[in-house]
């Protein structure tokens, strides 16, 4: 299989989802359902080899037979799809991952945040860290008092919040749109560049 | 046995677990991991959920023959293929890579890319600047926008006062903008611990459904 058929491919792919812009239509559906279909299976295959495979190759088969037990009990996972009789099987896994997650979590993530507050405390020493001090103060208020506080310092701090936060959407926005562009301009590279040829870069 | 013993699973398995990461040393050959090998195979374990969950979707659209039904067979029959020979051959092999490269990379761009054209319009839609809250995220995300491309340079140079666009897009970002993050990191951080807390203490089941 050549580099030429995989551009083809790619080039046949790229207008079949681009046609979407005119309207819906089975070409765009084709590559759509494939593109799911392939992520799908790559993610097994990824999973299969970097973890399937390398526990039982290096684990159960060297000794560590009580790998056996998550694993029977991961197994039980399965029964989500079983008839309504047997489903709630599915929940004594569900229980266990969730309870690792929850004990790994209380053990491990105060901390980061716990630096990220005293790191916003530390270092107050001009008009800046003053400021930073005060919105992240205002963003905390905004989140803690969401619902039933009619203090009039507290909705005060709250618009302060709302002010910096609707600033941050638009940055957010705005580099989103850009990312998006700069994927576009790649788009249009690949068929302009790649496939006809028109545009040489570099 | 059907809710009750989950929920008490939950709360000793977290209460184990966190205090092997408190009390025991927290390398590999330690309690803390070993459960987190037996937590990773566990997910190994339950890999086939999703293609599960998509056979048991495609296929109840196949039989009652939805409007896209044949599409489905196409999805289920890729699906299955490529997950096959990928975990016969590696994700190494050249062929599998070269399927991957071939497909996945340039639908998944053209997906995100096809956005922009909507971005266009829904900007269209957002920045009518009627509030101060409306105006704020417009100027910023013009500002933002402009001060990344030449324009923005040639409209106000970067070595004049405040260092031009880009200085003040600097500034926008180094403080109001990081000190919102981190508001909401802490703010998603207490969120995120309550429940925690309520899945702990077993006020909180809705993640063990219905039945």
């Amino acid at each position: 299989m050549t580099p030429e058929l995989q551009t083809w491919i790619g080039v046949i792919a790229t207008l079949g989802i681009f046609s979407f812009l005119i309207k819906e239509n089975p070409f765009y559906r084709f590559f759509e359902y494939t593109v799911i279909g392939l992520s799908a299976a790559h993610t097994v295959v990824m999973t299969w080899d970097n973890y399937t495979k390398p526990f039982w190759n290096n684990g159960i088969m060297k000794g560590e037979y009580y790998l056996l037990i998550p694993g029977a009990i991961a197994i039980l996972y399965y029964f989500r799809y079983a008839p309504a009789k047997y489903q709630w099987l599915y929940r004594y896994p569900l229980a266990l991952i969730m309870g690792y997650d929850i004990g790994y979590s209380l053990a491990y993530d105060p901390r980061p945040f716990m630096v990220q507050i005293r790191g916003t405390f530390e270092g107050l020493k001009d008009l800046n860290s003053f400021i930073y001090l005060a919105i992240f103060f205002g963003v905390v208020v905004y989140f803690i008092f969401t619902f039933g506080n009619k203090s009039k310092g507290v909705e005060k701090t709250r618009n302060i919040a709302r002010y910096a936060m609707m600033m941050y959407f638009g940055v957010a926005f705005g580099n989103t749109v850009q990312g998006r562009f700069s994927l576009l301009l790649g788009r249009l590279l690949f068929l302009l560049g790649d496939w006809l040829g028109l545009v040489k870069l570099g | 046995m059907k809710r009750t013993v989950p929920v008490i699973i939950t709360t000793v398995t977290a209460t184990i677990v966190f205090l092997s990461i408190v009390l025991f040393k927290t390398d590999a050959a330690g309690w803390p991991g070993q459960f987190d090998r037996m937590r990773q195979f566990m997910a190994a374990v339950m890999m086939f959920m999703g293609m599960a969950n998509m056979t048991r979707v495609h296929g109840s659209a196949i039989r009652k023959r939805d409007r896209n039904w044949m599409f489905s067979v196409w999805l289920l029959v890729i699906m299955f293929a490529y997950a096959i020979f990928g975990m016969a051959v590696g994700n190494k092999n050249a062929t599998y890579r070269w399927i991957y490269d071939a497909f996945i990379p340039p639908i998944n761009s053209t997906m995100y890319a096809m956005v922009a054209f909507y971005l266009t319009s829904a900007s269209y839609k957002a920045f009518r600047a009627k509030t101060l809250d409306a105006a704020l995220m417009m100027a910023c995300a013009v500002w933002v926008m402009l001060s990344n491309v030449p324009v923005g340079d040639m409209l106000w140079s970067s070595e004049s006062w405040l260092g031009g666009m880009a200085g003040v897009r600097d500034w926008i970002v180094s403080v109001p903008n990081s000190a919102v993050s981190r508001g909401i990191a802490v703010g998603t951080f207490l969120g995120g611990f309550a429940t925690q807390l309520r899945v702990f203490l077993g006020i909180e089941r809705r993640h063990l459904g219905q039945g």
